[in-house]
C-alpha cells in the first residue's frame, strides 16, 4: 500500500520532491530534532511500522498498536487484564436464545472531526465490515481476516434501534461475542471520514473517538499524535503529545532508550532487560502471559496415534529445566492450553518430568530400544518460544535420554507456518499468542474438527468437539468455563499436545515514565502514562 | 627438490604443522573431548572456563572445548570431501575443455564463466536452499561452487602443454584422446591443482562455516563450527568463549591451510624461484 505513495512518478515530481527535501533539510531541523522527550510528550519504541492505520483491514500488531491510541471499541480488555470492561458501550445485554444483542451507546462522544457517536455510526463501520460490495470495502487486498474469523458466521446485521441503541442481530448464537467485540479490529471509524478520504484513504487519516488525534505518518519513523481534549474518559490523556517511533533493532531501540531519546520501549533482547535492570534511569514493566508454546504430535503420523507414545515424549522432557534456563526469567511451565490469566481452565495435575517411566512406557509400546523421529523447531524468535532453536535442541537432547532420537529440523518461517497445516511434521514446536479474553479463542481454533491431512487438526476425539462447539452457544459463563474445563482435561489425558511456557513479556521504561501497563493483547492504553 | 624448498619455507613449515595438528584432533577428537559434544546441563549455561570446562560451557551449558575438538573433525571432513569432489570434476572439465578447444571449449568454459559470476557464497546458499539444509548438502554445494575455479586453472595448464613435444609424440604414435589427456597431460598439469587444492581447502571450510553460521549448514547439535559461532554469538557481551572458541578454530584452520598452500605454491613454481 505505502509503495504506492512512495513513487515518483514523472521528473517534475521528482524535482519538486528534491526540492521539498532541500528547504526540509534547511527549515525542519527545530522540529525535527527537538525528539528529546518533554514531560508533555511521551515517545514509545515501537519495533515495527503499522501497515495501515485503519485497523479493520489488519491483523497486524503493529498496526493496533497505533489505532489503539486513536480509536475505541464498543468493549475493551480492562487495563493489564483480559476481563471486558465498558468502552463506546455502557451497558448490553443479549437475548434469551442468544440471537440478538442490544448495546446501549455512550453519550456525548464525539468523534476527532466533530461528528457525533451513534447507533448510525457504530452501524455503519459493521456494514463496511461486513459488505463484500460495499463502497467503502477499502484496498483490493484489505485483510478481513478478524472479521471473516471472528463475526461473519455469526452476525447478520448491525440495527441502529434509537441514536442510543445498537442491535446486533446474530445468524447463530456466539457465546465469545463480547470478548471478540474487544479485538482492535472491530474499531469504529469516523463515518464522515469514509466519505472524506474512502475506503482506502481511512488507512492514512484515521479518524476516531480515541484519547490521541492523528497528527502525521512518516512511514517506518513515526506516527504523531496530540491529546484529544474532549476524550470521554475524563482527566485522560496524561501527556499533550504521543510519538510512536519506528526502531526496528532491538539493541538500536535499546540504545535509544538508555540515551533518553524514547521514553519506553517493546521488544528488548533477552540480555539487554538484564543490563536494564541494573541501570538506575531504566525500569521493567511485563506484559501478563498470554501465550503458551508447546509441542504438537502430528497424531496422523502412526507413530503417535499411540498415546503411550505421545505420553513417553512428554514425560521424557525435563520441561522446568528447560523453562528456567532459556526464558529469561519471565516463563512459567505451562501444563495446559490456557495461560493463568484466563478463565475456564482445567484443574489438571502438572505433566512431571519422569524418564524412567516414559522409558517403560517405550518398552509397553514395542519400542525398547526407542525410536528415530523428525523433530521441527521454529526458526524465529516469538513471545512463547524466545529461542526455538535453544528450545529445540534442549528438548531433543532429554528426549535422546529415553532413546527417543529427535532429528533437529526447520525451515524459513512463512514455509514452516504453511507445512504445519500438513503432515510434514510428525512432531514440531509451535504456540498460540491470545486474541481476546474467550476460552474459544484458545482451545475452538483447534480442538473443533479433524483433519486426516493436516498435523494441526489431526487430534480426533468427537466427544471434545462437541462440547467446545456447545460452549459456544451458551451465554452463561460459568457454565462455559466448566465446559472448556472439562474439555482441556480431556485433551491433556490424551497428551495430544506437550504444553511447555506461558512468558511473560518484558517492556523496558524510563524510571520518569508512570502508568504505563503491560497489555495482554499488546495494545497498550498510552492514555494512561504520564511522564514527569 | 620441491619438498626441499617447501621445508626451507617457515611459514609453510608452520602451516604443515597446523595442517597435522587439526588432522590428529580430528581423529582422535572422540577420545580427547572430556565429555560428549552434546551433553547438555542447563544448569551450567554460559559459564567461564574452569577445569572442569577448558572452554566454559555455551548456551545449553555444552562443554565447549569438546565441541570444537569435534568441530575439527566436521570442518576437515567438509574441507577435503568438498575439494576432492571440485577438483576431480574441474579438472576432467579443465584439461577436456582445453585439449579439445573449438566448441566444447567455449561451452564448458561458459558454463564455468556463468559459475564464476556468482559470487561462491551466494551460488552455495541457492543449492542449499533448493535442496535443504544440512551436512552432506553443504558438501555438495560448497563442491559445486568451486569447481570451475580447478577447471579454469586445469584448462590453462593444458593449453600450453598439449603444444609440448612429447604430447606431439604421443598423438603421432596414434594414442587415444584420454590416454593422452590422463597419461600425458594431467600428471603434467598437477602441480598449479595440487596448490589451488591446498588453498581451496581453506575456501571450503571457510563456505561450509557460512553456511553453518547461517543456519543453512549441520543442523542442531552438531558441533560444526559456523553455527555454534551463530549460536553464541549473541552472548558475546556475557560469555564471549562460547564465541571465540570456534571462532578462532575456524580462523587458525584457514590459516594453517593457506600458509601451506602458499609454500606449496613456491616449492612447485620453477618461475619463482629463477627469479630469486
Amino acid at each position: 500500500m505505502g509503495n504506492r505513495l512512495a513513487g515518483v512518478r514523472s521528473p517534475v515530481a521528482a524535482l519538486v520532491a528534491a526540492a521539498m527535501l532541500v528547504m526540509g533539510i534547511v527549515v525542519v531541523p527545530g522540529s525535527v530534532t527537538g525528539w528529546a522527550a518533554g514531560p508533555s510528550t511521551f515517545i514509545w519504541g515501537k519495533s515495527g511500522d503499522a501497515d495501515t492505520l485503519d485497523n479493520q483491514v489488519s491483523s497486524n500488531g503493529e498496526t493496533s498498536e497505533v489505532t489503539t491510541q486513536i480509536f475505541n471499541l464498543l468493549v475493551r480488555a480492562k487495563p493489564g487484564q483480559t476481563g471486558i470492561e465498558p468502552d463506546l458501550a455502557t451497558s448490553w445485554s443479549a437475548s434469551p436464545d442468544g440471537l440478538v444483542w442490544t448495546f446501549k451507546l455512550r453519550r456525548g462522544v464525539t468523534f476527532h472531526d466533530g461528528t457525533p457517536w451513534n447507533a448510525e455510526a457504530a452501524k455503519f463501520n459493521f456494514d463496511r465490515m461486513a459488505d463484500r460490495n460495499g463502497p467503502y470495502r477499502g484496498p483490493k487486498d484489505a485483510d478481513y481476516s478478524y472479521w471473516d474469523g471472528f463475526m461473519a458466521d455469526y452476525v447478520k446485521e448491525a440495527k441502529a434501534v434509537d441514536p442510543y441503541t445498537l442491535q446486533l442481530v446474530m445468524k447463530q448464537p456466539n457465546a465469545p461475542l463480547l470478548y471478540n467485540l474487544s479485538i482492535m479490529a472491530f474499531e469504529f471509524n469516523s463515518p464522515a471520514s469514509f466519505k472524506k478520504y474512502g475506503g482506502t484513504g481511512v488507512g492514512l487519516h484515521p479518524v476516531g473517538t480515541g484519547p490521541f488525534k492523528f497528527v502525521e505518518w512518516v512511514r517506518d519513523d513515526h506516527v504523531t499524535m496530540v491529546a484529544n481534549p474532549s476524550f470521554f474518559r475524563k482527566g485522560l490523556p496524561k501527556v499533550q503529545r504521543l510519538i510512536m517511533r519506528v526502531i526496528k533493532d532491538n539493541a538500536a531501540r535499546f540504545l535509544a532508550l538508555k540515551s533518553g531519546e524514547i521514553n519506553a520501549m517493546e521488544a528488548p533482547n533477552p540480555d539487554d532487560v538484564r543490563v536494564a535492570q541494573s541501570d538506575p534511569n531504566l525500569k521493567t514493566v511485563f506484559r501478563p502471559a498470554f501465550n503458551t508454546g508447546y509441542i504438537r504430535f502430528n497424531m496422523n503420523d502412526p507413530l503417535f496415534k499411540d498415546k503411550r507414545i505421545r505420553e513417553a515424549t512428554a514425560l521424557a522432557i525435563n520441561r522446568k529445566a528447560i523453562v528456567d534456563a532459556l526464558y529469561g526469567g519471565y516463563g512459567t511451565v505451562a501444563n495446559q492450553h490456557m495461560p493463568p490469566t484466563m478463565w475456564g481452565r482445567a484443574d489438571v495435575p502438572p505433566i512431571p518430568y519422569d524418564p524412567a517411566k516414559a522409558k517403560q512406557l517405550l518398552a509397553e509400546a514395542n519400542y525398547p530400544n526407542g525410536f528415530s523421529v523428525d523433530f521441527w523447531y521454529i526458526p524465529v524468535s516469538r513471545p512463547y518460544f524466545p529461542n526455538g532453536k535453544e528450545i529445540g535442541t534442549a528438548v531433543a537432547s532429554d528426549l535422546a535420554k529415553v532413546g527417543i532420537r529427535a532429528h533437529l529440523m526447520t525451515e524459513d518461517w512463512a514455509t514452516y507456518l504453511k507445512d504445519r497445516s500438513t503432515n510434514k511434521f510428525p512432531m514440531y514446536m509451535i504456540g498460540w499468542i491470545g486474541d481476546n479474553g474467550d476460552p474459544d479463542d484458545w482451545l475452538g481454533y483447534f480442538f473443533t474438527k479433524y483433519d486426516p491431512n493436516n498435523a494441526y487438526y489431526s487430534y480426533n476425539n468427537p466427544a471434545v468437539f462437541d462440547l467446545i462447539n456447545k460452549a459456544k452457544l451458551v451465554s452463561d459463563q460459568a457454565t462455559r468455563a466448566k465446559m472448556y474445563a472439562q474439555a482441556e482435561s480431556m485433551i491433556m489425558a490424551d497428551y495430544r499436545d506437550v504444553p511447555l511456557a506461558h512468558a511473560r513479556v518484558p517492556l523496558l521504561v524510563r524510571k520518569n515514565v508512570d502508568g504505563l501497563i503491560g497489555q495482554p493483547d499488546a495494545n497498550e492504553y498510552m492514555e494512561l502514562v504520564s511522564v514527569h | 627438490m620441491a619438498a626441499r624448498r617447501f621445508w626451507r619455507n617457515g611459514n609453510a613449515r608452520v602451516g604443515l604443522g597446523m595442517i597435522i595438528f587439526f588432522a590428529l584432533i580430528a581423529i582422535f577428537a572422540g577420545q580427547i573431548a572430556p565429555q560428549g559434544p552434546d551433553q547438555e546441563d542447563l544448569l551450567d549455561r554460559l559459564k567461564p572456563p574452569s577445569a572442569q570446562h577448558w572452554i566454559g560451557t555455551d548456551e545449553l551449558g555444552r562443554d565447549v572445548f569438546a565441541r570444537v575438538l569435534l568441530g575439527a573433525r566436521i570442518s576437515m571432513t567438509v574441507g577435503l570431501v568438498a575439494v576432492s569432489g571440485s577438483l576431480v570434476i574441474g579438472a576432467l572439465l579443465g584439461i577436456t575443455a582445453g585439449y579439445a578447444g573449438s566448441r566444447v571449449e567455449s561451452m564448458i568454459m561458459r558454463l564455468m564463466d556463468v559459475m564464476l559470476a556468482f559470487p561462491s557464497i551466494i551460488l552455495a546458499i541457492g543449492i542449499v536452499a533448493m535442496r535443504g539444509p544440512g551436512l552432506n548438502n553443504t558438501i555438495l554445494a560448497v563442491s559445486v561452487v568451486n569447481i570451475p575455479v580447478y577447471a579454469r586453472v586445469a584448462r590453462g595448464s593444458t593449453l600450453a602443454i598439449k603444444e609440448f613435444e612429447y604430447v606431439t609424440a604421443a598423438r603421432a604414435m596414434g594414442a587415444r584422446p584420454w590416454r593422452v589427456l590422463l597419461r600425458s597431460i594431467l600428471p603434467n598439469a598437477a602441480a598449479p591443482l595440487v596448490v589451488q587444492a591446498t588453498l581451496g581447502v581453506a575456501t571450503a571450510i571457510l563456505d561450509a562455516a557460512g553456511l553453518g553460521f547461517l543456519g543453512l549448514g549441520a543442523q542442531p547439535p552438531t558441533p560444526e563450527w559456523g553455527a555454534m559461532l551463530a549460536d553464541a554469538y549473541k552472548y558475546l557481551l556475557t560469555a564471549f568463549w562460547a564465541a571465540l572458541a570456534p571462532g578462532v578454530a575456524i580462523g587458525a584452520v584457514v590459516l594453517s591451510f593457506n600458509l601451506a598452500g602458499d609454500g606449496l605454491h613456491d616449492a612447485l613454481d620453477p618461475r619463482l624461484l629463477a627469479g630469486r
